[in-house]
């Protein structure tokens, strides 16, 4: 396991956090901005090019027309008119000598083919004091002449350097914005975060009894959904914990008077020596029998864990009755029992053949132990409606009703003076075994005597 | 003489081995760590290797699919504090031909040994199915489950059948409760120490009614043994 880092460290993380994310964002936002801007900038300017290309497409048309019905007057005449509102236009009309007829322009462009759709280009027009940008056009006309429209550009490009002003000013506004509400942001969900981390820290030390706030109104975000899932998390251990501490508890006092027993033995051994081994003897039997209590007890809490699980084989419920009793019979037949099978009929489960056996096996020991008086004894495997059942009945002295809980009860002895083996874990290994089964262990009246039944549900298969 | 070689890094639990095997007559190696354990295995030699599942260097499941994935076929018995029923289900599966868990009897060991290497020693009469067990004046046929002994019909239940089988075929070993459990019953879990001597004493007085030489004898601490005395 990685070491946990160093408790002055750890306060630094979200704090670091927050700055990364707002980082993140600003860098987002900052490229985000960026492509949209571009694009504007894009869709404008061409959209306000495609304007002056018709405005000067059709001014151009206007002109060849007039020139090529009624001659270069005409057109001149048209021009004069056209500039005699002052307007964006620049015309020039020349011959074929390159003089000009009419316009505003003292001479032909440097550059300008005579013969164009659209350009770009600077020009200076008479009574201007500055050049100006302006799409222009030019057309050749009969008998060398030739013509050039153009509209300044000055007014769009004003438009387009305040739009991009505005823009760049509502951007950067944005970008303020998103870079303090994303760190304001960041650093709740920090807080919120190291309010958990806190909690976690804090369990780490061991104070199983911390819990994460979670706001009183509940189901409420995904953190206090991680809170509250974590709390039922922490109690569960906390369960748990208290669990295995009562069954330590309960292992250690219940070890003690047969270790007590046992040293008492020893010391006579060393002191008086043990010349018949009946001493030693009785110590061998004294440490089998804590031995079996300790594997009892390990393989109830194996049984707890649901440990075994993936054991799981196809069988059948009757067969593993039958061998059961094939097996106790002649020693029940010794202790004037008659320990009988109803199970013939084959009743197919998935369970953990070994497990189920050896409770199987607890249930019919206990029956021999404590209800041989009766005479009888029936262990039964039958199908249900819900899956399958065990029963192992005798027709001895019972349990009376108020004591069954604590007959199920780890080291729930009902008598203390009982013999040690098995010291009263057989029920309560036989209960956890149903239960990792899914199933119920439950103790009945047998009137007189018990019945004992473990129902086990259908297993899921696969 | 028979070499057993135990890898074991409990230095109590190698002498009590070292100790009872070699009043038995074993000569004993040990290892104490996983590696050496492994090197010392790999040479052959041993006629059984007693393997603690948990050493350090090399844990014995690793030595075993080790010394298996190298060809060498020692008969292996796992040694475990593991003694869980699903950990004693899950080592017998792994390879090894026998799984103790600790603590455990001397004798049981023991006779576990011997079992495991019978078992493995090549079959004297080849491949021929055995089809009748003969011992003394006992005459047992596998196939009809008639049992006689000096001419005397023996009726026996099912179950008897199978423990005298099972005896039969592990003649002069001494056979714990545990492996009777394991081989007659299928079952890897432990009854209480009377519900299989109940078996046996019952298969007994059946056995040597009527006066004839005992057969089947108990082991004190150990188990049974079917044989001369």
């Amino acid at each position: 396991m990685p070491t946990p880092p160093a408790r002055g460290h750890r306060p630094r993380w979200p704090r670091s956090t927050t700055a990364r994310i707002t980082l993140l964002v600003f860098v987002a936002m900052v490229g985000t901005s960026a492509i949209i801007l571009g694009f504007i900038a894009r869709v404008t300017q061409g959209q306000l090019d495609a304007d002056a290309r018709t405005l000067i497409t059709a001014e151009r048309e206007a002109i060849v027309a007039t020139f090529n019905r009624n001659g270069p007057a005409a057109a001149r005449d048209v021009i004069i008119a056209e500039l005699l509102i002052p307007g964006p236009l620049a015309v020039r009309l020349e011959d074929a000598g390159h003089h000009g007829v009419a316009g505003n322009l003292t001479a032909w462009p440097a550059g300008l083919p005579r013969q164009t759709e659209f350009q770009r280009i600077g020009l200076l027009r008479n009574g201007h004091d500055a050049a100006e940008p302006f799409a222009v056009t030019s057309f050749t006309l009969a008998n060398g002449y030739r013509l050039l429209v153009g509209r300044s550009l000055a007014e769009e490009e004003r438009l387009t350097a305040t739009l991009t002003t505005s823009l760049f000013a509502a951007v950067g506004l944005a970008l303020l914005l998103a870079t303090g509400i994303s760190f304001l942001v960041t650093s709740a969900i920090a807080r919120r975060i190291e309010n958990i981390a806190n909690v976690a820290v804090a369990v780490s030390a061991g104070d199983l009894a911390r819990r994460v706030e979670v706001q009183a109104n509940g189901a409420g975000d995904a953190f206090d959904r991680l809170g509250t899932a974590l709390n039922a998390m922490l109690a569960r251990i906390e369960t748990l914990v208290d669990e295995l501490r009562s069954v330590t508890d309960g292992l250690a006092h219940d070890l003690r008077s047969p270790l007590t027993r046992l040293k008492a033995r020893i010391d006579r051994v060393q002191r008086d020596g043990d010349s018949s081994g009946t001493d030693i003897a009785a110590i061998g039997t004294e440490a089998d029998a804590l031995l079996a209590m300790l594997e009892n007890s390990l393989e109830i809490s194996r049984a707890e864990a649901g440990i075994g699980r993936d054991r799981f084989v196809a069988m059948d419920l009757a067969a593993l009755a039958r061998d059961m009793v094939d097996m106790y019979e002649p020693l029940a037949d010794d202790n004037g029992v008659r320990l009988t099978a109803i199970a013939a009929d084959a009743v197919p489960i998935t369970a953990h053949r070994e497990l189920l056996g050896r409770a199987l096996s607890n249930l019919i020991d206990n029956a021999l132990r404590y209800g041989a008086a009766g005479g009888v004894i029936e262990v039964a495997a039958e199908a249900t409606t819900a899956g399958a059942r065990l029963t192992v009945a005798d027709h001895g002295p019972g349990i009376a009703p108020a004591d069954r809980d604590g007959a199920l009860r780890r080291f729930g002895r009902l008598d203390a003076a009982r013999s040690a083996r098995g010291a009263g874990l057989g029920l309560a290994l036989a209960a956890a075994i149903a239960r990792l089964h899914g199933g119920a262990l439950t103790l009945h009246a047998n009137r007189p005597g018990l019945r004992v039944t473990i129902d086990l549900p259908q297993q899921d298969q696969g | 003489m028979t070499r057993i070689l135990c890898v074991e890094d409990d230095p109590t639990t190698a002498d009590y081995i070292a100790k009872g095997l070699g009043e038995a007559g074993f000569a004993v190696d040990i290892a104490s760590d996983g590696r050496d354990g492994l090197a010392r295995a790999s040479d052959g030699g041993y006629d059984a290797i007693v393997l603690d599942r948990m050493l350090p260097g090399m844990d014995g499941l690793s030595i075993l699919s080790a010394l298996r994935a190298d060809g060498i076929t020692t008969p292996v018995i796992m040694l475990s504090a593991l003694a869980s029923l699903d950990e004693r289900v899950k080592g017998l599966h792994s390879g090894s031909d026998d799984y103790l868990g600790k603590p455990f009897a001397v004798a049981e060991l023991l006779a576990r040994i011997e079992a495991v290497r019978r078992r493995t020693a090549p079959a004297a009469q080849g491949d021929v199915p055995v089809t009748r067990l003969l011992y003394e004046d006992l005459d047992v046929d596998l196939l009809t489950r008639r049992v006689t002994r000096a001419g005397r019909r023996i009726d026996l239940q099912p179950r008897e059948f199978r423990l005298l089988e099972f005896l039969l075929s592990h003649r002069d070993q001494v056979v714990t409760r545990t492996m009777l459990l394991e081989d007659v019953w299928d079952y890897h879990f432990d009854p209480g120490t009377n519900v299989i001597d109940v078996h046996v004493s019952r298969l007994r007085k059946k056995l040597d009614e009527g006066g004839a030489k005992p057969l089947l004898h108990t082991v004190r601490g150990a188990g049974y043994r079917l044989g001369k005395d």
